[in-house]
């Protein structure tokens, strides 16, 4: 806004809201408020005078710290970090064990009674069926070549 | 520890790091205090707003909107606080003074400073509260208009009229004080 568009009315308006300093005008008007005051002073200058005395009141405030016993409570009643979980074992320990040893002899058994497959299709088909939890075809095949 | 923004510090206050929640509360802590403290008179329930402000920040960090502004949010936290208190004492109704504008009488050559500072305390709690608030977070806080309209969820126009007319309130009281 240029200092031909802002109206009299308007920078006094301004000065009553925001004080004597321009540089507490909302910017888009800033400028052009500087330049009417600039241009007229006559008549603001009273305007001005009120607004400075206010000013110089408000300017005079103590800042306001946060005292130390606030500053702790407040970061005591903060969210607290998760606690770190140790991992423990609390079952007793032959649980474990007897499962590892299940496991071993599991494997051990299937490895014994496992048996070949013969050509590289019936590997493959095997090798299908295996993954899909059966182990009987080489045992069919083996059975329908004797009839 | 250096933060990158407030929503650094925010999440990293919501898993319980202590250097972020330092850093939100001494970011911050001034800020609604000076504004509680301006708006109710009275250091004590200043406090309490504050605590409660951030009890209410630190509950809200886990599910934080990141477009959210957390400053903005604190101080309308703590406003509303305030109006509250304020609602409740509100059998001791303040009039709105009679405005005098005597352009010849200056308020500050009638008080020394310390009854200046103290004068200028009370006269601005005993603002209606939405005066008070516009004053305080515009005048003494330097908040833009913007921020200071957001924070009273109110238009910028709004917000101008109220400051206009907590100085012409504040004058007129300071003068009243000054008199007697």
């Amino acid at each position: 806004m240029s200092g031909q568009m802002i109206s009299d009315a308007r920078v006094l308006a301004l000065i009553e809201a925001y004080g004597a300093d321009p540089a507490m005008f909302p910017d888009a008007e800033r400028s052009g408020a500087r330049a009417r005051m600039t241009d007229h002073p006559e008549r603001f200058a009273a305007a001005l005078e009120t607004a400075r005395q206010m000013d110089a009141l408000l300017g005079g405030m103590p800042e306001i710290a946060t005292p130390g016993h606030l500053r702790s409570a407040l970061i005591a009643s903060a969210p607290q970090p998760a606690p770190v979980r140790k991992f423990s074992w609390k079952l007793p320990v032959w649980i474990p064990a007897g499962a590892l040893a299940s496991l071993t002899v599991g494997l051990f058994a299937g490895m014994s009674v496992a048996q070949p497959a013969t050509t590289q299709d019936e590997q493959a088909e095997a090798a299908v069926y295996a993954s899909l939890g059966f182990d009987t075809y080489t045992l069919d095949l083996e059975e329908e070549a004797l009839q | 520890m250096a933060f990158s923004s407030d929503l650094d510090r925010i999440t990293r206050a919501a898993a319980g790091d202590p250097a972020a929640v330092s850093s939100l509360v001494d970011r911050y802590s001034s800020g609604v205090l000076a504004l509680a403290t301006r708006m109710l008179g009275d250091a004590s329930e200043a406090e309490d707003v504050t605590q409660e402000t951030f009890l209410r920040a630190w509950k809200a960090l886990p599910g934080w909107e990141p477009r959210a502004k957390f400053s903005t949010w604190l101080h309308r936290v703590a406003l509303n606080l305030c109006y509250d208190r304020l609602r409740k004492r509100r059998e001791v109704t303040m009039e709105i003074l009679p405005e005098r504008t005597d352009p010849a009488m200056n308020p500050a050559e009638l008080l020394d400073q310390s009854q200046r500072v103290r004068a200028v305390e009370d006269a601005i709690s005993h603002l209606p509260e939405r005066q008070a608030a516009a004053l305080t977070l515009c005048a003494l806080q330097g908040h833009t208009q913007a921020e200071a309209a957001d924070i009273m969820d109110v238009s910028v126009e709004a917000l101008e009229s109220l400051l206009a007319r907590a100085r012409r309130t504040l004058r007129a009281s300071l003068l009243e004080r000054a008199a007697s």
